[in-house]
């Protein structure tokens, strides 16, 4: 894998069908000092990955073209992504497969409905971290 | 004759052409409608957005169809929050009156508009009407009485596990409905469910003791434990499942003992709990089940016991009496 080079902001992608929950994420992560892309399903989500290697992704887990565990999965393949922190937004009826969501290779779950404030904790948690 | 068949025919012809240029003004003007509400939703956005996410922001003063794109909006971000945002979009929603328009809605006389007024409050997190969607879970309409527990499940009302309980049970809202609902009132939920655990009816005992499982943590397991001794099979099944859960201590001797129970299905269920508290003293107890129970027992003895002890599953599968479930396990392990 090439060195990025360093960037101002971290990167961080995300990828939802729901354009309110898009609006709603790229405003509090763009606050927070982030520059966000955005993806309006699986394919344009791994598209805009393997180009913009960004520093995070968050996934929605039902989304059309590729389920975010597929992406999961295929973002872990690879080796541009290979190491790209991953989370994944599941619904409460989605409970069962957040095990589902480690297993092809996730980091972290968010829970929705979902709060802004641990949103932005988690995001920072885990680019704190590297 | 002639001529009064053409008469019937041109006014067939009219009626029809008349129906047409209607319906064709008709999708027009909806087409405009939806155009303008697009380009007003567009515009508002960036505005709700900011006054969602900004604790001190002001609600800009709207009117007319902006005031009502404005609130539609943030109904539709409060099904995606929690927390403080969710908060202020419930107040301003309440202010302005759609909390009320939506309780005279679940009054109608149309059960499509009681079912979407029920689904709408949770929507808002109207605290205040739980009272009504409490209610609206006896609607004679399956449809308002389940977006009736969705909702109170939203808005968190705790005073509603016992009716969401009893609904369930009754088949009146589907089980997994409830459930969910049940799951989204969370841990505050949990000391009614422990009061509930003595009900008289045993399938509330069981429903209850089963979400204890899921909401509760191993300090709530206690009261639990008389539980294990229930003269109902499906309660001594729930309490072995949330013992399991909860993996609280002092639990290990009574899951062993349930491993003895009359009935497989509750030896089943301690076998699988056993394997989830990760107890390896209980390996000698579960040996024995997957060695001479029944096929359910065995098999979930057997799968628990790979689970905390791979090692003496494998040594035991190499001996002569080890029966057909250590080995597959075995045989698993070695994969």
């Amino acid at each position: 894998m090439s060195a990025q080079p360093p960037r101002e902001q971290p990167l961080v992608l995300a990828a939802d069908d729901d354009e309110d929950l898009l609006g709603l994420v790229s405003f509090r992560l763009e606050r927070a000092g982030y520059t966000v892309l955005l993806a309006r399903d699986g394919a344009e989500a791994l598209e805009i990955a393997l180009r913009e290697r960004p520093d995070l992704a968050l996934l929605d887990v039902m989304m059309p073209k590729l389920d975010g565990f597929e992406l999961t999965r295929r973002l872990r393949e690879e080796e541009a992504t290979s190491r790209m922190p991953i989370i994944l937004l599941t619904a409460r009826s989605q409970d069962a497969d957040v095990q589902q969501g480690f297993d092809a290779g996730a980091d972290d779950y968010i829970r929705k409905p979902f709060s802004p404030d641990e949103l932005r904790a988690r995001v920072q948690a885990i680019l704190g971290r590297r | 004759m002639l001529v009064e068949v053409e008469h019937i025919g041109l006014i067939f012809f009219g009626v029809s052409l008349l129906l047409i240029v209607g319906m064709v003004v008709r999708r027009a003007s909806i087409v405009r409608k939806e155009r303008r509400h697009g380009q007003a939703a567009a515009r508002l956005r960036p505005q709700a957005i900011a006054y969602v996410e900004s604790d001190d922001a002001e609600p800009p003063q709207l009117r007319g169809r902006d005031a009502d794109v404005f609130a539609g909006l943030l109904g539709g971000y409060g099904r995606l929050l929690r927390g403080p945002a969710a908060a202020r979009i419930a107040a301003y929603l309440d202010e302005r009156g759609a909390v009320d328009r939506q309780l005279r809605r679940l009054e109608s006389r149309r059960s499509w508009r009681r079912a979407a007024a029920a689904f709408e409050l949770g929507d808002m997190r109207a605290v205040r009407a739980t009272p009504q969607l409490l209610g609206a879970l006896e609607d004679r309409s399956r449809d308002v009485r389940m977006a009736a527990a969705r909702s109170l499940g939203r808005v968190g009302a705790v005073e509603a596990v016992g009716p969401l309980i009893a609904v369930a049970i009754a088949r009146r809202v589907p089980s997994g409905v409830a459930g969910l609902a049940l799951l989204d009132i969370g841990p505050a939920a949990v000391p009614r469910l422990l009061e509930l655990t003595g009900d008289p009816n045993p399938n509330v005992r069981a429903g209850a003791i089963e979400l204890v499982g899921l909401l509760g943590n191993a300090g709530e397991a206690a009261p639990l434990r008389e539980r294990m001794t229930d003269p109902a099979a499906a309660v001594r099944a729930a309490t072995a499942t949330a013992l399991g859960r909860l993996g609280a201590e002092n639990s290990r001797d009574l899951l062993v003992q349930a491993l003895d129970d009359r009935l497989p299905a509750v030896r089943t269920v301690a076998a699988e709990a056993l394997g989830r508290t990760g107890d390896r003293t209980a390996a000698d107890a579960l040996l024995l089940v997957a060695r001479n129970d029944e096929f359910e027992p065995a098999r979930a003895a057997a799968r628990s016991l790979a689970r905390i002890d791979p090692a003496r599953v494998v040594a035991a599968a190499a001996e002569p009496e080890a029966g057909p479930h250590l080995v597959e396990q075995a045989d698993r392990i070695a994969l």
